[in-house]
Parts: structure tokens; sequence; C-alpha cells
């Protein structure tokens, strides 16, 4: 037997019925459902909090994501956000890109040195041990003083693989505007298990702008592997000014393959 | 004046005393939920969602039709697509789910017999109708010089089809800097079923190979997308990382546009 609190002049009514469902109604409709499951549905919008600082209007807990996949349904597993759209797609992940950005060209760097950070103090990737990433590096510089530069991306410790694709407008001239110039370098490694990868340029043109592209589209961190620094140095002289807009993206990937795959 | 149910030092459960018809649940002295007579709920903290296990999803839209005006800060599902809208003037966007395959260690060798680069059971769902941006990266060792053909099957023939197709030269990848002599080449509006072609020139033989695909997909009636090769002599070893992603894009242009 229904269980039934209401306030019929402001139409609300609170039912348990014999199945034990906690319905809730505002103006004579449902607003929510709580199940025997525990689970609350809801019939109109779900306006989360305005937090502050310290708060965020929405809280995962990390679980387990469902054996059937389900469609609309949102799911954390501690490594990954997961969507499914449908099931014949089947359950995929919801990309978070973790970045950095310059938005005023950097400091010009002269050094050296092999451990000149490309985007300044603090700026570099931070990884998760044993995990998987997709990783993508975009940089405008500027050259002073015609000579070689040098690009090493460093490990803390080795990886267990990773693969690396690589692009740079033309050496030694520089950008070349739209629609372009065939003459752009591409390069990649296959399986790389070294801590650090340097790419060592021809000499570039002093006064001119330049572009490269890096990524990882695998990277497959070690036990140990926890940051991605991005260097640059000079072999001899001149500076390497890091340009306005450079960015990097750095996307974890899930650890399986969890979705939906075809014969 | 507001019902009370079990009312303690500082939970209670009331009904507004105006009678406007709005339910507030409150604990520690304050309003933790307010439902709304449009059934709406509003929380005035965090919403925790459950542990979710293996038969109970923390968050589960249903589908419904997206709001005629887009609103700033919403998240909606029309069965199709998740959107989201960070401002109003970019209007409601797609919220991008990656449907993705990856090799972490070597795949099995494809040889003259045109097989699946990724393996059993590894290719792509497509749902009828529905479009997609795919993107598919290579890395493989060639044993043996020999032609490789790349074939895009699909179970039925699309609507149409885009591909921007690049790889290293015929001798393989170059280390970084690299060299200008990658190859590209591109496909537009193909509505072929198995979209097929050859390298043409022999790939050199114990060298490692880089191939991408990026595809616009107006689907068909297809259900699946295969990625396969063959090879006129000798095999290809699919290597570590090689990987394809799968996006369902949204079926209309559905977000704000400037004129």
């Amino acid at each position: 037997m229904a269980t039934t609190i209401n306030n019929t002049t402001a139409g609300i009514t609170t039912t348990v019925d014999s199945t034990g469902v906690l319905s809730i109604q505002t103006a004579g409709l449902t607003a929510q459902t709580l199940g025997t499951d525990q689970s609350t549905t809801f019939s109109g919008t779900a306006n989360l909090a305005s937090t502050g600082s310290t708060t965020a209007p929405l809280k995962f807990t990390a679980g387990t994501n469902l054996t059937t996949q389900q469609a609309g349904v949102v799911e954390y597993d501690g490594t990954n956000f997961y969507g499914t759209v449908d099931t014949t797609t089947g359950r995929g992940s919801i990309p978070v890109l973790n970045q950095f950005k310059l938005l005023a060209a950097g400091t010009g760097i002269t050094a050296t040195a092999t451990g000149t950070n490309y985007f300044g103090t603090t700026s570099n990737i931070p990884l998760v041990a044993s995990a998987f990433y997709e990783i993508e590096v975009v940089f405008y510089y500027t050259v002073t003083t015609t000579n070689i530069r040098n690009f090493a991306f460093t490990f803390n410790a080795a990886p267990t693989s990773y693969d690396v694709y690589w692009e740079m407008s033309p050496a030694p001239g520089g950008l070349v505007a739209p629609p372009g110039t065939a003459t752009m370098l591409i390069g990649q490694a296959y399986n790389s298990t070294a801590t650090t990868t340097t790419v060592t340029t021809a000499s570039l043109t002093t006064g001119t702008n330049h572009h490269a592209r890096l990524r990882l589209p695998y990277l497959r961190c070690a036990a140990g592997t926890t940051s991605l620094s991005i260097y640059a140095y000079t072999s001899t002289s001149g500076t390497i000014t890091p340009g306005i807009g450079s960015y990097w993206i750095a996307r974890r990937l899930p650890a399986t393959n969890i979705g939906t795959y075809a014969a | 004046m507001a019902t009370t149910i079990n009312a303690t030092t500082n939970n209670t459960l009331y009904y507004t005393p105006d009678n406007t018809g709005i339910l507030d649940l409150q604990t520690g002295g304050s309003t933790a939920q307010s439902i709304g007579t449009d059934q709406s709920t509003t929380f005035a903290n965090t919403v925790q969602l459950a542990v979710g296990t293996s038969s109970i999803a923390p968050l589960d839209f249903l589908a419904k039709p997206n709001t005629t005006t887009s609103i700033t800060g919403s998240c909606e599902y029309d069965a199709n697509t998740f959107y989201g809208t960070i401002g109003t003037t970019l209007g409601r966007g797609a919220i991008p789910v990656f449907n993705e395959f990856k090799l972490i260690a070597a795949g099995t060798t494809v040889t003259t017999t045109i097989g699946n680069y990724f393996g059993t059971t590894s290719n792509i769902p497509l749902v009828a109708s529905a479009f997609y941006e795919i993107e598919i990266i290579l890395y493989f060792l060639k044993t043996t010089a020999g032609t490789v053909t790349w074939t895009l099957t699909n179970s039925a023939a699309p609507i149409s089809q885009d591909i921007y197709y690049e790889m290293s030269p015929f001798t393989g990848i170059v280390a970084p800097p690299g060299t200008a002599t990658m190859l590209k080449g591109q496909v537009y509006n193909d509505t072929t079923a198995a979209y097929a072609f050859s390298t043409g020139t022999n790939l050199s033989s114990a060298a490692n190979h880089y191939a991408r695909f990026k595809i616009f997909l107006d689907n068909g009636s297809g259900t699946s997308l295969k990625i396969q090769a063959t090879c006129s002599a000798g095999s290809i070893t699919p290597g570590i990382g090689s990987r394809w992603s799968a996006r369902k894009l949204p079926a209309i242009n559905n977000s704000n546009y400037s004129a």
C-alpha cells in the first residue's frame, strides 16, 4: 500500500508505492523517482551547484565499468571518463586534454645546456606511471644567429614504448606562407624506449620564424615514468624565442581496448 | 505554512511556506536540494555520483531532443551524441567520445592474403546513416620487399567518404627531423564499399614504415569498417602503438554560426 505525504495546496506529492519506489511530484508531475536499486531518476533539469574553490559541481567516484554497455551512460574508472553514445558504437573514452600554451613570447633561450624548458618554469608534462598517453607539442619560434637548434624530449625515466611523429618548416628558411611548400621535413621513430629523443635541426636562418610539431600518438609509461620535459637549446650561439601560441596537449588513453569492435 | 517531516535539530524536509509548490530538502539548516514546479532539481553543493559497478552506471542520460535555445553550462544527449554548451556565443558543441583500438604489442603478420591489420575483432563498428571522423595510425615492419595494398572495407557502400593519406618514404621511416619525401594523397567523395589502393612501389624490407589515414565518413547502411592489408610479397607486422580512433559526429550542424 502506498504511503503518501501531500501538500495539495502546493501541488507536492511524495509517494512510496507498494514496490518501494519513492516518487516526488511537483505541480502534479514526477520530478524525482528513487528506485529500489537506490538510483535516482530526474524528470526535469538537474541544475548543479555553483560551487566554490573547494567544491566541484559534479563528482564521480572511481568504479567499475558496466559489463553490458548502455546507451547514454557516463562512467569513470579512475583512469578515464567514458561515454556510450549508442550500443552499436559502444563505450568510448571522453578525452580530457591537459594543456599548456604561451600567451606571449617566452624568454629567449640562450643556454647551450640541454635542460632549458621551452615553455618556461614548471611547464612540463606530468605523467602517471605505467599509463598510456597521446601527446602533441606545437612550436612556433624565432631564432637569432644562423645556427643549429636542438629540441630534446626527456622522460624522467625510460618509458616502455613510444612512437614519434615530427614535422617542421623547411630548414634553413623557416615558415612558408600558405599554400606552403613541399619541403616540410617529416620524420618518425618507432617503438623507442629512449629516455631522451633529441631532434637536431639543420642550421636555421636568423631572424625568421619557424614551426615544428611533435606528436607521440602512443606512449606507454614504465613504472618509473612520471614526467616528460620539453627542452630546447642552441648548439653554440644565438637564441630560440618561444612564440605565442606554442602549446602542448596531453591526453591519457584507456589502458585497454574497452570498446565494441567488429570482426 | 511549511510541512516538516522527520524534523530533528538540523535535518528537515519541508514544503515551502508560501505554497509556491517548491520542495526544499534541507540538511544542516540549509537547502541541499530544491525541486521546482517545472520538476527541475537544483543542488546547492556537490553531486557525488555513485561508484560505478558492472551493473550500475554512475550517470545515465535519458535521450531527448536538445533544447531549442542552447543553455550555458548544460550537457545534453539526443541518443546520438553528448553535447555541451560552454557559452551562448559558441552555442552547443559535441562532446567527443573516441572509440579506439591500439596495439600494445606487435600484431599478427599480414601476408599475401588480405587480413585485418589490427587482428581478429578489432575493426570499427558503424551505425547506419551516421557520420564519422576516423583516424588510423600505422607503424609496421615490412619483411621482404613488396607493395602493400590497403583496403578500407565497409560492409556496404558509403554515401560518401573523404580520405587523407600519408606515408613514410618507400624506404621506410626517417628519424626526425626527417625528410621532405613523405607521400601524401587524398580521395574526395568516394562511394566505394571497399576502397583499396597499392603503395605502387615496393616498400623496403626489414624497415619500419608509417602510414596514416584521416577519414570523413558519411555512412550508408554499413555496419562495420574493416582496416585491412595485403602484401604482394612477404608480410607486414603491425607495430606497437598502431591505433585507430573513431568519433561519431552529430548528424546535423547544430551549433551557433556566424554569417
